[in-house]
């Protein structure tokens, strides 16, 4: 079977969940699946070169259509991705994307989060509209099979957009467990907590600064905690952040709060790592990926018992209701304090990240390319 | 007759630095042994941080009065000196040298150290800041009672910047404010914060210039490659907004993963710290007491330091001495100390025998002695 794979999501060159996912993903199916013939495509004008795909069965293609036009051609069906990535049996979409295809071709998707759709009022107007020309339900319905990351996605998709329950296969994500395991190096964490001047016990927000993200509750219920812990918060700007910056400005505990900006992927374990605990009082997520990671680390975890996290966390991190600054008070005081609930959550949060590997992932996608 | 003594302690308004510490440690002592004359202590409403006014209210002979004038400020040279004025007070206390420059009722103030004088630091200070600083503290010096500093080797100092004569200038040692009874689970648990499994040499400070931090790695790193040592450096204090390049450059050294930057520390932890070293070791170019080394004397610890006839004076045989502007020197002293364990402990044992000498106590009897004799 020729299989097509679109890696349009990881020309932009910043590194997240999808991205993520998407790497990890085809390193791990391209080592597994000795059989099936990949293309893997991406289009972009500049000469960006992506990730090493180097396996005898597949090659990479590189087209050099601008976004904007490729995206128009595609919408109007004026173009086919057949046209790009050449002729195939099955395109795999490890996240949903602009696209136009042969109707005999096979379509498989990923579903990661559907909260564009149900909270709309968490991105700005330009993804919105995006969002909206994508047009989601349409994808759905033809796609021949869907990847749901959790059983909260598929519950979505089946309420929201109606899909038969039947063609929906929950395949979890993996995390990397060379990279977030207890044995990280110590001389990596030194090095970290003396480049950014990191305090010596903290909790740890690290997510792109956004409403959904919920740093607002974050920084009152940290207001009222009442040992010595710091709170840094790393990752990008995303957008209504000021909001959030003003907040910390006027804090009473100000002084103990860090901005450290966008960390890159490496420094990402040893900073976890460092952390006293991790908190995610996200409002939406699809899949979780960094209390599991976390997890790996032996780092604690906060997290918010909405979405898909309480699927993902399970009985390994406390669970917070986000909209209650009080609730994570209590958290952010036990957590630190309670040496008992410490050790607990460490060692259930090793079982619980041993339950999520790349390899597993691989295997449950190759296994529904077979069957279609 | 009891007289009416003025204490200034508007510093506590403003970030607390040695010169707060000193007045923090210094005053509730006073007003605990001199119960027969009246203080009237002037605080800054503008307070801000955990050493608050109110902890002098329950003194019955302190009367707490409000002033809004900072140091450098307008207000000090004009509504302060009101106020010190309508009070007639017999004698003032100012534990800085921001003495109202039309003040001439008899006083004594601290003058720490004439760092400001020796070494031009801020690369952000302005020359203005420079002449305002040299007119208030000539102009302290030249009419207090007395002055008090905190070595022998600020008394020079003093003479020599300040023209003034040496009977004027009485030398009171500051002591250590730490409590050296550290629960041992609390220096494991701060080891294992910092990642601490080494034995490890410790320095406290501010990272400005003349902190000299950038010798200091560079000695520690010929120590760790000459001798294959098998230790780390802690470095405690915050970085210096002025220099963040210190930092890089301290940093820029081939055994970095040896070396911790805390940043600030609470007390506790800073006490843990203390505890937990091996020793304590300052490449500074210039102190005018040296607190942090009297500090680890309190723990016991063996001293590195850098040959200063102040760091001579206070340190005396407790310490090994090196020359701060050669690494190379810096490392093979921390070499010296650390290969022959019973030097080590021969050191140790007189740091332990040093540290007596400095207690706050012993400063607050020495402080009210300069009081009564200023006293007429």
């Amino acid at each position: 079977m020729k299989i097509a794979v679109d890696l349009r999501s990881l020309s932009s060159g910043s590194i997240s969940g999808v991205e993520n996912y998407t790497l990890n993903l085809l390193d791990n199916l391209l080592k597994l699946d000795k059989v099936n013939q990949y293309t893997l495509f991406y289009n972009s004008v500049s000469n960006r070169q992506l990730g090493d795909f180097h396996y005898v069965n597949s090659k990479v293609v590189h087209s050099r259509v601008p976004n904007k036009l490729l995206n128009i051609g595609l919408k109007l069906k004026a173009i086919r991705l057949e046209k790009l990535a050449g002729e195939f049996d099955l395109l795999f979409m490890p996240n949903l994307n602009q696209y136009h295809i042969a109707d005999k071709a096979k379509l498989v998707i990923t579903a990661h989060d559907l909260s564009p759709v149900l909270t709309p009022e968490f991105y700005d107007a330009k993804r919105r509209l995006w969002h909206k020309f994508l047009n989601y339900k349409q994808a759905f319905n033809r796609a021949n099979i869907l990847f749901a990351v959790s059983e909260y996605t598929k519950n979505d998709l089946i309420k929201v957009f109606n899909i038969n329950p039947e063609k929906i296969k929950v395949i979890y994500p993996g995390i990397d467990h060379d990279l977030f395991s207890p044995n990280l190096s110590e001389d990596q964490q030194r090095n970290l907590r003396n480049r950014y001047g990191l305090p010596g016990d903290f909790y740890l927000l690290l997510s792109t600064i956004e409403p959904r993200k919920n740093l607002k509750t974050l920084i009152k219920a940290f207001e009222q905690v009442n040992n010595p812990a710091s709170l840094v918060i790393a990752g990008r700007l995303g957008w209504k952040y000021k909001r959030d910056f003003a907040l910390i400005k006027k804090s009473k505990k100000n002084a103990k709060i860090k901005y450290i900006g966008y960390i890159s992927e490496s420094d990402k374990p040893a900073l976890i790592k460092l952390a006293k605990a991790l908190v995610y009082p996200s409002f939406y997520e699809g899949f979780g990926f960094q209390p599991l990671e976390a997890f790996g680390l032996g780092t604690p975890v906060i997290a918010s018992q909405v979405t898909s996290l309480p699927e993902v966390v399970a009985d390994a991190g406390l669970l917070i209701n986000p909209y209650n600054v009080n609730d994570l008070t209590f958290a952010l005081n036990q957590i630190v304090d309670n040496k008992l609930l410490r050790a607990n959550l460490i060692e259930k949060g090793f079982l619980r990240a041993k339950q999520f590997t790349w390899q597993k992932c691989a295997e449950e996608v190759l296994q529904n390319f077979k069957q279609i | 007759m009891p007289k009416k003594i003025g204490l200034d302690i508007r510093i506590f308004g403003s970030a607390m630095g040695g010169i707060g510490r000193y007045a923090l440690e210094l005053f509730p002592r006073i007003l605990s042994m001199d119960k027969n004359n009246l203080y009237y202590l002037f605080y800054n409403k503008k307070t801000v941080g955990p050493f608050e006014p109110k902890i002098f209210e329950k003194y019955s002979n302190a009367k707490l009065v409000e002033t809004g004038a900072r140091h450098y400020s307008f207000a000090e040279q004009t509504s302060f000196l009101r106020q010190l004025n309508k009070f007639s007070l017999d004698l003032v206390h100012f534990p800085n040298f921001n003495v109202p420059y039309f003040y001439k009722k008899p006083f004594v103030t601290t003058i720490h150290d004439m760092v400001h004088h020796k070494i031009r630091g801020a690369k952000k200070s302005h020359i203005l800041h420079f002449l305002a600083y040299t007119k208030i503290i000539e102009n302290a010096a030249k009419n207090a009672k007395a002055i008090i500093t905190v070595s022998e080797y600020s008394k020079q100092d003093i003479i020599k910047y300040l023209h003034v004569p040496g009977e004027k200038i009485c030398v009171t040692y500051e002591g250590s404010s730490l409590n050296t009874e550290v629960d041992e689970n609390l220096v494991e648990e701060v080891k294992k914060r910092y990642l601490l499994h080494r034995p490890y040499f410790l320095f406290v400070g501010v990272l400005e210039r003349k902190k000299n931090v950038i010798n200091l790695t560079r000695g520690f790193d010929y120590f760790l490659q000459k001798y294959k040592a098998d230790m780390d450096l802690v470095i405690v204090g915050k970085a210096d907004v002025h220099y963040p390049e210190i930092k890089h450059k301290a940093l820029d050294i081939k055994n970095t993963n040896r070396l911790v930057f805390t940043g600030q520390v609470t007390e506790d932890e800073l006490q843990a710290l203390y505890k937990g070293a091996y020793s304590f070791v300052t490449a500074s170019l210039h102190e005018g007491f040296g607190l942090p080394g009297v500090e680890a004397l309190s723990f016991g610890l063996p001293l590195l330091a850098s040959n200063l006839p102040v760091f001579n004076e206070v340190y005396d045989n407790a310490c090994v001495y090196f020359d701060p502007l050669d690494p190379k020197d810096i490392g093979e002293k921390m070499h010296l100390l650390s290969r022959d364990d019973r030097f080590y402990g021969q050191i140790q044992e007189k740091s332990f025998q040093r540290s007596i000498l400095f207690n706050w106590q012993n400063t607050a009897e020495e402080t009210l002695k300069i009081y009564h004799k200023n006293l007429v």
